[in-house]
């Protein structure tokens, strides 16, 4: 495309003295007439409130997006924290899988069915929320969401935060219920409660989220207690990138794949039209 | 409580540097696809040391922004050494234009309309005379809780630019207005520092959320197939939406170039986090409804 016309900006065309002259200040008056209700809100969790590792004062500000989101994403990669941690923690029994604090791949938010309709990811009120200590310094932020339903694919090669999920192992004959967790930095698996036994994250693939409140992913400069949002589990938040998933999940991906080859039961959610991966 | 507007934007450029293209002139210019008409922003800068913006919201904590300036690449932020920067440049302006588009879908069926195209100029994106093109923006932050503490925190963007950003607009089929665009928003620095309302901002790491060499690229819909809206419901709630692929446009929209976001490093306090990507981001659906606007 050729541009027909090409022009100089000039800004006194814009602002003049004659029209800075027209400003005046508002009066509280004025001011007091207009009146409106946002969609953001912010809320104050004061130190002392939540009881900290260490003893610690930290207050929270938390600033709330009064929105319903509903998405259908597909996201190649989610490399979080990326490189030799400063505490130098790695807690990963694979070294090639310790690179980050959080890696996922093959992130699919919502589903495509076999007719095409696509199903969303659904999110209820995101905020973000601030940590401070009593100097006023930052010293977290999390990104959280107040509920969350739907359906996310995802291949967790590198994982450090809370993941608490149930599922149900079919043994043929029997099954078994099985609630696992992971609390721990860089992890690649996760441990059932039950059986005690590892099992690697990369088996989760497929997530159902149902009324979920307290996922967050948070960056804290040193280990925190951020303020619960509903009934969910929350642990302490590590230093570096955090993920808290603790409540409302269930993975059909729950397979002890050291001794049970993975199920069809595991696969990804299909996320793309027919022909296009 | 005052109120007081000061706004500079300062052209280096004299109107009447301006001059008409004679008939001459005007006909060695061709235009393939419709009227356009480029800008270029010289020496431009605003600084806002008495601008008072306060959100108040039911929680009774309100929100305010003051000391605001946009001024050129490591200029001073106020006072006698503030300098502006170019937005745009004679090769490659910002420019809005009218053309026109057409797309053959998977059934055959081809998508035509006239398209408004603003956009930044893609010249610095494209590496070309990228330091002319740096902003700098930034904002002192309070939040006066209830609690009576006070949090201050200089918003600091450094060395930023939105080249390549586009924005499109038309008229659908069925009425309404369509839009598609892409954000391209390049940072030297995104800083979160904490501040006292007195202070300038400090260069101390250690008392901020620093963010190295943040690049986004994001994708918003896409023209004439994948529409984005934004309407008032019944409710009187605000949505934007992006509309969903669909068989028939699944090929263009997987064709297309995905969304990314990049920071090279990332310090928190004296927490150094490293590098964080967010890679080949596609969003096949989008809605966003307000529910507490009324």
């Amino acid at each position: 495309m050729r541009l027909a016309v090409m022009t100089c900006f000039i800004a006194s065309a814009l602002v003049s003295p004659a029209i800075l002259a027209e400003l005046h200040p508002m009066t509280d008056v004025a001011m007091a007439k207009h009146s409106g209700k946002g969609v953001i809100e912010v809320s104050e969790t004061l130190a002392g409130q939540v009881a900290q590792p260490g003893g610690i004062d930290v207050s929270f500000t938390r600033i709330t997006i009064g929105a319903d989101i509903d998405i259908n994403a597909n996201i190649n990669r989610l490399v979080l924290g990326e490189g030799v941690r400063q505490d130098g923690l790695d807690n990963s029994d694979n070294a090639d899988r310790a690179t980050a604090d959080i890696d996922f791949a093959n992130i699919s938010l919502g589903t495509i069915d076999a007719s095409g309709i696509v199903h969303d990811f659904k999110i209820v009120d995101p905020y973000i929320e601030f940590a401070r200590n009593n100097s006023g310094d930052l010293i977290g932020f999390r990104l959280g969401f107040g509920e969350v339903n739907g359906t996310m694919g995802v291949e967790i090669k590198t994982l450090s935060g809370d993941v608490q999920a149930v599922g149900q192992l079919n043994l043929g004959l029997f099954s078994i219920n099985l609630d696992s967790s992971a609390h721990n930095v860089r992890e690649d698996d996760i441990t059932d409660d039950l059986l005690g036994i590892d099992i690697d994250l990369g088996n989760f693939q497929n997530m159902t989220f149902t009324g979920t409140n307290n996922l967050y992913i948070g960056l804290q400069s040193t280990a925190i207690n951020y303020p619960k949002l509903g009934a969910g589990a929350q642990g302490t938040a590590q230093p570096g990138f955090w993920l808290n998933l603790q409540d409302g999940v269930t993975s059909p991906g729950l397979s002890l794949d050291s001794i049970i080859p993975i199920s069809v039961s595991n696969e990804h959610p299909v996320n793309r039209f027919t022909g296009y991966f | 409580m005052h109120y007081f507007l000061l706004f500079f934007i300062i052209s280096a450029s004299a109107s009447a540097e301006l001059t008409p293209i004679n008939d001459s002139n005007l006909s060695n210019v061709n235009g393939q696809n419709g009227a356009a008409i480029g800008f270029v922003w010289d020496n431009v800068y605003a600084t806002g040391e008495d601008i008072k913006l306060t959100l108040d919201f039911d929680s009774g904590i309100p929100l305010v922004f003051t000391d605001f300036y946009w001024v050129g690449h490591d200029s001073a932020r106020k006072g006698d050494g503030v300098y502006g920067g170019n937005v745009g440049s004679y090769d490659d302006p910002f420019f809005l234009n009218i053309q026109e588009e057409s797309i053959t879908l998977t059934d055959g069926e081809t998508i035509t309309g006239t398209t408004l195209v603003t956009a930044f100029p893609e010249g610095s994106y494209k590496g070309n005379n990228l330091d002319a093109g740096k902003m700098d923006l930034g904002a002192l932050m309070t939040l006066e809780h209830a609690s009576g503490n006070t949090d201050e925190t200089w918003l600091l963007f450094n060395g930023m630019h939105l080249d390549g950003t586009y924005l499109k607009s038309w008229a659908p089929d069925g009425g309404g207005l369509a839009m598609s665009g892409e954000i391209n928003f390049h940072a030297d620095e995104l800083i979160f520092q904490t501040a006292t309302i007195a202070g300038a901002p400090s260069n101390n790491p250690n008392s901020a959320w620093q963010i190295s060499g943040f690049d986004l690229y994001l994708p918003i819909g896409h023209s004439l197939y994948q529409p984005a809206t934004l309407t008032i419901s019944e409710e009187q709630q605000v949505i934007f939406e992006i509309a969903a692929v669909n068989s028939n446009t699944a090929a263009e929209f997987y064709a297309a170039p995905t969304g990314s976001i990049r920071a090279d490093n990332i310090t928190l306090n004296d927490w150094n986090a490293g590098a964080s990507y967010i890679e080949g981001i596609q969003l096949q659906h989008l809605k966003v409804q307000t529910h507490d606007l009324n």
